[in-house]
């Protein structure tokens, strides 16, 4: 299959780019996700392997590439000493303190919890939605879900 | 934890793309109709996307031009590799005309709906043409659109409605937050791409545009001025 990269980041890059400033809360990060998210695509276009929808794909590869920025101690701790301002939009639908509290959170949750933690409340995706990302079961979702609210709970008893 | 009872963007970003089913997008339409919430998401996902496309050319898939710079390692692979390399341009510039003084950078882009692009005084439009301010900026700021049309009226396209500036949070390559149909006068159309630091009332502003045919920037203030051709569509 022929991968057009650049028709899918003219399509789809406007979406990269907001989700990457959403998760990363940082415009030069976000920018920097951009650009190698759609740099590895050309260099191997078969990561897509169009047995989904293209917006599937990159809204994984985009929250796999800012988990892996934000796990990076070192910047991880650039990002908390600039003390950024999240990066909000004019009508986000979700509150700015539960945003601030999941972006806090995603450096230290495991892989799974983190990537179901940003479909959540970053994207405000329902639980089949994130289910088909993942690919994995409705049920798994819930868990997975389920399993970050309560670790959020004991960190903030334990604090 | 229970599912959101709003459209998620994953879906807005479907509806974007052309990925909706008929029956899938009009569910979604139905929904922002009703939810005044995910209206206003939709709209400003849209802005936002319209908003990238004026982006001067991000990712370009021929060989750089002189204001491109390489992305470093996985480029100059590429490079080896192949014909094929991507070159981003200086992140955060827009086209038009910066500012100077470390300003915000202003752009207007015209067209038809969906194929928006940056404009500059000189250029034609056409009535029903879509007219859309963005901006650049490292500070908060409030906003505006001005114009004088070829009838010497005045009106204020941005806020659509009121006297109050409307708030543009700090970003590059972000919308305002409307954008504008314009209408059926034809002739010299001036158009004041205002943003500001702090909110101010409008009607000072109109004044002097209806006085002079200009904006002066107040303090704290920059405009961006564009005399847009407004012609009838051939």
């Amino acid at each position: 299959m022929s991968l057009d990269v650049e028709a899918m980041y003219r399509m789809y890059g406007h979406s990269v780019l907001r989700r990457a400033r959403q998760i990363l809360a940082n415009d030069d990060d976000a920018g920097e996700v951009l650009q190698e998210l759609f740099v590895g695509l050309v260099a191997r276009p078969e990561q897509f392997d169009g047995r989904s929808a293209p917006s599937t794909f990159l809204y994984a590869a985009t929250t796999h590439a800012c988990l892996a920025r934000l796990r990076d101690r070192k910047n991880r701790l650039r990002l908390i000493d600039e003390q950024v301002r999240p990066w909000t939009t004019d009508v986000d639908p979700r509150s700015a303190d539960t945003v601030a509290m999941v972006r806090a959170e995603l450096a230290r949750l495991p892989e799974d919890e983190a990537r179901a933690a940003v479909y959540y409340h970053l994207d405000g995706m329902s639980h089949a939605e994130i289910a088909e990302v993942l690919g994995c079961s409705r049920r798994h979702v819930g868990n997975l879900l389920e399993r970050i609210e309560r670790g959020i709970a004991e960190r903030k008893e334990a604090s | 934890m229970t599912d959101h009872s709003h459209v998620s963007d994953l879906r807005w970003d479907r509806w974007l793309a052309g990925e909706l089913s008929q029956d899938q997008t009009a569910e979604a339409i139905a929904h922002a109709e009703a939810c005044a919430t995910c209206g206003a998401r939709m709209r400003e996902l849209t802005a936002l996307r319209d908003a990238f496309r004026l982006r001067p050319v991000d990712v370009r898939f021929t060989r750089p031009a002189r204001r491109a710079y390489w992305i470093g390692a996985a480029a100059t692979t590429l490079a080896a590799a192949a014909a094929i390399v991507i070159v981003v341009g200086r992140r955060g510039e827009l086209p038009g005309e910066r500012i100077k003084g470390g300003g915000p950078s202003l752009v207007l882009a015209a067209g038809r709906a969906a194929q928006l692009a940056p404009i500059s005084s000189g250029d034609v439009v056409h009535p029903d043409d879509s007219l859309q301010a963005a901006y650049s900026s490292e500070r908060d700021g409030f906003g505006a659109v001005l114009a004088r049309d070829g009838a010497d009226a005045v009106m204020t396209y941005v806020p659509s409605r009121g006297d109050a500036m409307v708030a543009l949070p700090a970003g590059v390559d972000r919308s305002f937050p409307e954008s504008t149909v314009l209408d059926r006068v034809v002739g010299s159309e001036r158009i004041f791409v205002v943003w500001c630091e702090h909110a101010r009332p409008l009607a000072p502003l109109l004044g002097e545009l209806r006085a002079t045919g200009d904006v002066t920037p107040p303090e704290g203030c920059h405009v961006r001025r564009i005399v847009l051709d407004k012609r009838v569509r051939p």
